[in-house]
């Protein structure tokens, strides 16, 4: 289970680079294992810490680097990414969107995603939101303490200085995210009609 | 065909020349390629060969690079890797008797696995060294901190790997082979 995601009213971290790809957001190294813990602590390991770090131990003992805009204290606790277009291209690793969960983040924004980040983001309660460029320029600008507002019920973004903008989602996706289930979670609360309908054609199950 | 930057999209001929930026994410791939602007792609030094991955880890990939290292030697400055791409390939291919071909040549055949196209086994490159290999991403690091991947053909890795240098395999190939690169 997931927690529910309806509005979210937050500050930004912006990483304007265009196709920032799934190598930089979680290097290989760190994809063997499963269970997301420390993820977070090497979310975009080699562009974060000043010297290379090889294991989330040794993130965790890592002097950060001072130019990265993610150790920007004024940042602290924003939980929206606004990034550049493409974003999450390459390899098709969960770990990505794992690695950006576990660090605190709940919704991207970019004016394009790569296909599979996409839907691997979808399935693990991070919200991608694809905006036109003017509205991506718009958060592009904003002020440290800047919020913006994202209403998943309503499908609407809100920027300070601007009118709230539409924005696009898979319904289903949508239906999951809102009610904090993932696809499996989905199926397993209609255990009963499944089972009714399996008894009903006389199917025995085998274990 | 051959990648000179860091993303699959940027490469060109294998006779060709590494372009002229004219973006900042372009700039920044040369900078890290530590290549200049109108260089050619081939002739520069390589030291690691990467022939594998699922993109060219087929039996017929495998009979490619063994076409162009038969009765040729791997290069002194060169570690050259050849990893099949699953362990019916590997079988299959033994039974050829290419990975012979591989070893006679100075190149090290493996088990199946992911290897240099991850990097997350161990099998990396050093920081600056230049990667000819046949998987099918070259993003910043991807084949360990700094490392600096072309991606290529398994001819074309084969003939890197025996001439040094990135080389256009055509010379290395039979006639009716070369379409292939």
């Amino acid at each position: 289970m997931m927690e529910p995601f309806r509005t979210l009213t937050a500050a930004t971290h912006v990483l304007s680079e265009a196709n920032i790809d799934t190598d930089q957001i979680i290097p290989a190294r760190f994809l063997k294992v499963t269970d997301k813990a420390g993820l977070g602590e090497v979310l975009f390991c080699d562009w974060r810490y000043a010297d290379p770090v090889p294991n989330v131990d040794a993130a965790r003992e890592a002097a950060p680097n001072a130019d990265f805009v993610l150790n920007d204290p004024q940042y602290a606790g924003a939980s929206v990414l606004v990034a550049g277009d493409n974003f999450g291209c390459g390899s098709s690793r969960e770990h990505a969107p794992w690695a950006l969960v576990a660090h605190g983040f709940r919704a991207v924004i970019s004016t394009s995603f790569a296909d599979i980040f996409r839907s691997n983001a979808l399935k693990n309660g991070l919200l991608p939101v694809a905006v036109d460029a003017d509205t991506h320029a718009r958060l592009l600008a904003l002020p440290a303490d800047a919020e913006v507002t994202i209403d998943l019920h309503e499908q609407t973004l809100e920027v300070p200085g601007g009118p709230a903008v539409a924005f696009s989602i898979d319904p289903f996706a949508r239906h999951c995210l809102l009610q904090g289930v993932d696809q499996l979670g989905y199926l397993l609360a209609l255990d009963e009609q499944i089972t009714a309908y399996e008894e009903a054609r006389g199917y025995v199950p085998t274990s | 065909m051959i990648t000179w930057g860091t993303n699959p999209a940027m490469g060109g001929r294998i006779d060709g020349a590494v372009p002229e930026p004219t973006d900042p994410d372009t700039a920044r791939a040369l900078a890290y390629m530590g290549v200049e602007p109108g260089r050619p792609v081939a002739g520069r030094a390589v030291q690691r060969v990467f022939i594998g991955s699922c993109t060219n880890g087929r039996l017929s990939d495998l009979a490619l690079a063994a076409s162009v290292l038969k009765g040729r030697r791997v290069s002194d400055g060169v570690k050259a890797i050849v990893v099949p791409g699953s362990e019916t390939v590997k079988r299959e291919a033994e039974a050829l008797g290419l990975h012979e071909v591989f070893l006679a040549a100075g190149a090290e055949w493996r088990e199946p696995g992911c290897s240099m196209c991850l990097g997350m086994n161990g099998d990396i490159a050093q920081p600056g060294e230049v990667v000819v290999s046949t998987s099918n991403r070259n993003f910043e690091g991807r084949q360990g901190p700094g490392a600096r991947t072309m991606l290529a053909s398994p001819a074309t890795a084969a003939a890197s790997a025996v001439a040094g240098v990135v080389a256009d395999p055509r010379e290395m190939l039979k006639e009716e082979e070369r379409h292939v690169v």
